[in-house]
């Protein structure tokens, strides 16, 4: 592994981006901008410390600005541009291994905005010497911001990466990525425990940070936190500085798992994760929700009480439903790789595993999840009310099967000969569950409620999330009826792709010429 | 150096439209260590993609790629050791000096740091940018931009170039200091795999040829072996110091000859000769030993060009 200072991507940005005459006129410029700043500051503040402090919140502000926002813009165009040029192909057969690469554009696309930020840290220690800041705390707060801000550079990275020549979407979605996440900041989520979590949280630390962390207990018993500093892991009191870093380091490690999976492959054979992958990101994403999840929901004396049984079970399940989706999305097969895989077998030798895509793994996610929210639940103090444990494990069956449908409708639809197939799909299932939910709604009169309920499983899964006990009770084993049609409807997508993997085998061309080699 | 083994590559017919397009079709080729493979086609008969696949740029949909036996999918980083790659139509980063670009590939490709900044001199010279090695590459002509992208494709001493049209764009004296250079880098022990649509250069530097069309290769292999396989007989013209010599009927009364063509004036003839090289010096000792004052003979056999014209239909996909 090239050491980063070595990186010839790095020191390639470094040389086209801090060209001696760009450096000194940004330098001038930050100069006396700062100086305008700490003049305006110190005319509108009486005191020399709120001044001082003032300065720091601005300056570590407009570093988080030019190292976030600008920054992850410059990520966002790095790949996207050097494709529109050409020039990446040429990156793409050098020796330099995919995390080189990759290390070199997460740290060389930005290097401009690193600079300015540079320029501003005077300003910004002036600010947390007078101010009598901790330099602990400013060192904290140095670390969230750049470590925050790598996360977004990655994200913008992997985003330009993906986004396909001639598309010109990538610094929009960016900036829709960046400003939600700075916003999330100061957000209290109480059920959650986790306070800030976005990169502003160092530039409040700096002035309003401590080390400690700060619980009492409720009138139910339970533990609460007095300070945005302390977050609840498993239960447990945790300083947020340390929980929010390894966030970030293992959201960074994931992203960068991703783009370095891809950079130097074909973009007609990208695949964010591998199968086993998707897996383990989702089982990840799992622990992380359940370490900060506090089982608390307001009750109506007005203060938070234990979550119900059903509450704590219908969020995973939601939760989890989505990221199932999104993993099964993101691990269909487009044409060509189809077509490998068919070339692999050869005609006539098409596998069930094949035609099943992605089925398989998404199971297996869900079994592995399941188990993972299981345990935890079970392992933690029990929670109030009750919940039908066959009614759950149906549900969680049925919207799985539910899911499964609509990936393999999507597979399908992908190995159509769309000019955007996927979008196509995407459009055509709307449509569908919007004229069935209109449909349903109009009959709703006519049937009864359990009737109606059963009736609408079939187009609609998802009216499984809402079932009740008495409708569970009542549809008896209609409820597996329903199921059975789920089923037959994935049978029915799975056979249609079967024959589109049929119709991609090798054909009886004409052998080609016999050319002797020379 | 380079092998091919049933390489194909199949994409959708583009705009929806029904079919599918193959650009290879289980292309086997093996092409020496040493040589000058040139690889000639019409456009979209599939060369650009086959080069694609041999850099690892494009998945083969099947079969696969070695270079210097190493397998360019699945050992990537090691396979780009063996090559050096130049596209068709490529960019070069403006906002970088000459010197910066070359020095930027010799680090990517991982030379010893000490050797770099020679290296970097010694391509630029060779290239002829020496006058322009602290320019910024935004300044630099079409021409030059092309030859600091060989530069580029050589600069880590690959033992195998793979050039997608290295020579459009590029003037006359250009284009005649780049075969210089290939044939230069080739004498030293560097295989060189190339497209080109000018077939003057490829009889002149090319040892082996490949004639592609609709992802196929209709006929490949040393350059002077496709010229005799594809005509089958030679075409030879015999010229007399003087007329006098009843010449054509000699000639049509020899076995194996055919397709006389006598000159005005009877100081000559054109004619068809099935056989090999044996066989042609037999009947010029038969014509000499006949009394014809002959004073001169020549191969007025087809040029690549005329053959390509001939073999290929000009058929795209």
């Amino acid at each position: 592994m090239i050491p980063l200072f070595s990186n010839p991507e790095f020191i390639r940005n470094c040389r086209a981006q801090l060209r001696p005459g760009r450096v000194l006129a940004s330098l001038a410029v930050v100069t006396l901008l700062c100086l305008t700043l700490c003049y305006a500051l110190y005319s509108n503040f009486e005191g020399k410390r709120e001044w001082a402090k003032s300065l720091l919140l601005t300056s570590l502000s407009c570093q988080l600005l030019v190292l976030g926002l600008g920054g992850g813009l410059a990520c966002g165009l790095s790949i996207y541009r050097e494709k529109e040029q050409n020039t990446f192909d040429f990156q793409r057969v050098t020796r330099m291994t995919p995390m080189e690469l990759a290390l070199g554009k997460l740290f060389g696309a930005p290097v401009y905005t690193y600079f300015l930020a540079l320029c501003l840290m005077p300003a910004a220690l002036v600010g947390a010497a007078v101010a009598h800041a901790r330099a602990s705390f400013f060192v904290t707060a140095m670390v969230i911001l750049v470590l925050g801000c790598v996360v977004f550079h990655a994200l913008g990275l992997l985003l330009s990466l993906l986004s396909p020549k001639g598309g010109t979407g990538v610094p929009g979605a960016l900036l829709l990525l960046f400003l939600p996440a700075l916003l999330l900041t100061g957000m209290s989520e109480n059920r959650s425990g986790l306070i800030d979590a976005g990169p502003w949280a160092g530039v409040v630390f700096v002035t309003e940070g401590t080390w400690q962390t700060q619980t009492a207990v409720d009138r139910t018993g339970a533990l609460y936190t007095l300070s945005p500093w302390t977050d609840f892991i498993f239960g447990r009191p945790v300083h947020h500085v340390p929980v929010l870093i390894f966030l970030y380091a293992t959201f960074l490690a994931w992203i960068l798992l991703a783009l370095v999976r891809n950079l130097k492959r074909d973009p007609l054979d990208f695949e964010l994760y591998s199968p086993a992958q998707s897996v383990g990101l989702l089982c990840y994403l799992n622990l992380v929700t359940l370490a900060f999840y506090r089982a608390r929901e307001w009750g109506p004396q007005g203060y938070m009480v234990p979550a119900q049984r059903t509450t704590a079970f219908l969020l995973f399940l939601g939760m989890n439903l989505a990221l199932l989706f999104m993993l099964g999305m993101s691990l269909l097969h487009n044409r060509e790789q189809s077509r490998r895989r068919v070339y692999e077998r050869g005609a006539g030798n098409l596998d069930w595993r094949e035609a099943t895509w992605p089925g398989g793994y998404v199971l297996l996610a869900a079994v592995a999840v399941a188990l993972i929210v299981i345990t935890r639940f079970e392992l933690a103090p029990p929670l109030p009310g009750t919940l039908d444990k066959y009614m759950a494990a149906f549900q969680v069956v049925f919207l799985v099967v539910g899911i499964l449908r609509d990936l393999y409708y999507f597979q399908w639809m992908k190995l159509c000969r769309f000019r955007y197939p996927l979008v196509s799909s995407v459009v055509f299932l709307a449509v569908f569950y919007t004229c069935s939910g209109v449909v349903l709604s109009t009959l709703s009169d006519v049937g009864t409620h359990k009737l109606m309920s059963l009736v609408a499983a079939v187009p609609i899964p998802w009216v499984v999330m809402g079932m009740e006990q008495p409708s569970w009770t009542e549809g008896g084993v209609l409820w597996f009826a329903v199921l059975a049609a789920q089923l037959g409807l994935c049978a029915v997508f799975v056979m249609l792709h079967r024959r589109k993997l049929a119709e991609m085998a090798p054909s009886t061309r004409p052998a080609p010429a016999q050319v002797q080699a020379a | 150096m380079i092998r091919l083994e049933h390489l194909t590559k199949e994409y959708d017919m583009p705009g929806g439209k029904a079919g599918t397009l193959v650009a290879a079709n289980a292309l086997d080729l093996h092409v020496q260590r040493g040589e000058v493979f040139g690889l000639v086609g019409p456009n979209g008969a599939g060369k650009t993609t086959t080069l694609k696949m041999m850099c690892g740029l494009m998945t083969p949909t099947a079969g696969r790629v070695t270079v210097g036996g190493v397998d360019v999918e699945r050992h990537p980083e090691e396979a780009q050791r063996f090559i050096g790659y130049l596209s068709d139509f490529f960019s070069l980063y403006d906002d970088l000096k000459v010197w910066e670009y070359v020095d930027y590939f010799a680090r990517a490709y991982k030379m010893e740091p000490s050797a770099i900044p020679g290296r970097v001199d010694e391509v630029i010279g060779q290239v002829g940018l020496e006058g322009k090695r602290d320019s910024f590459i935004a300044g630099l002509s079409r021409g030059m931009k092309q030859r600091l992208g060989i530069a580029r494709a050589f600069v880590h001493n690959p033992p195998a170039l793979i050039l997608d049209e290295p020579a459009s764009g590029l003037d006359p004296k250009a284009r005649h200091e780049l075969k210089q250079l290939l044939l230069q880098l080739n004498r030293k022990g560097t295989t060189i795999f190339i497209t080109t649509h000018i077939l003057s250069d490829v009889e002149e530097i090319c040892t082996s040829v490949g004639i592609m069309e609709k992802g196929r290769l209709l006929r490949c292999g040393p350059l002077a072996a496709v010229m005799q396989e594809s005509q089958g007989a030679r075409r030879i013209r015999v010229r007399l110091a003087a007329p006098g010599f009843a010449l054509a009927d000699w000639l049509a009364a020899q076995p194996g000859v055919s397709g006389v063509k006598p000159d005005a004036g009877g100081a000559g003839a054109e004619f068809t000769l099935a056989g090999d090289n044996a066989h042609t010096a037999e009947l010029l000792r038969a014509l000499v030993a006949a009394g014809a004052p002959v004073c001169g003979i020549q191969d007025a056999g087809e040029t690549f060009e005329q053959l390509y014209s001939r073999l290929s239909s000009g058929e795209t996909m």
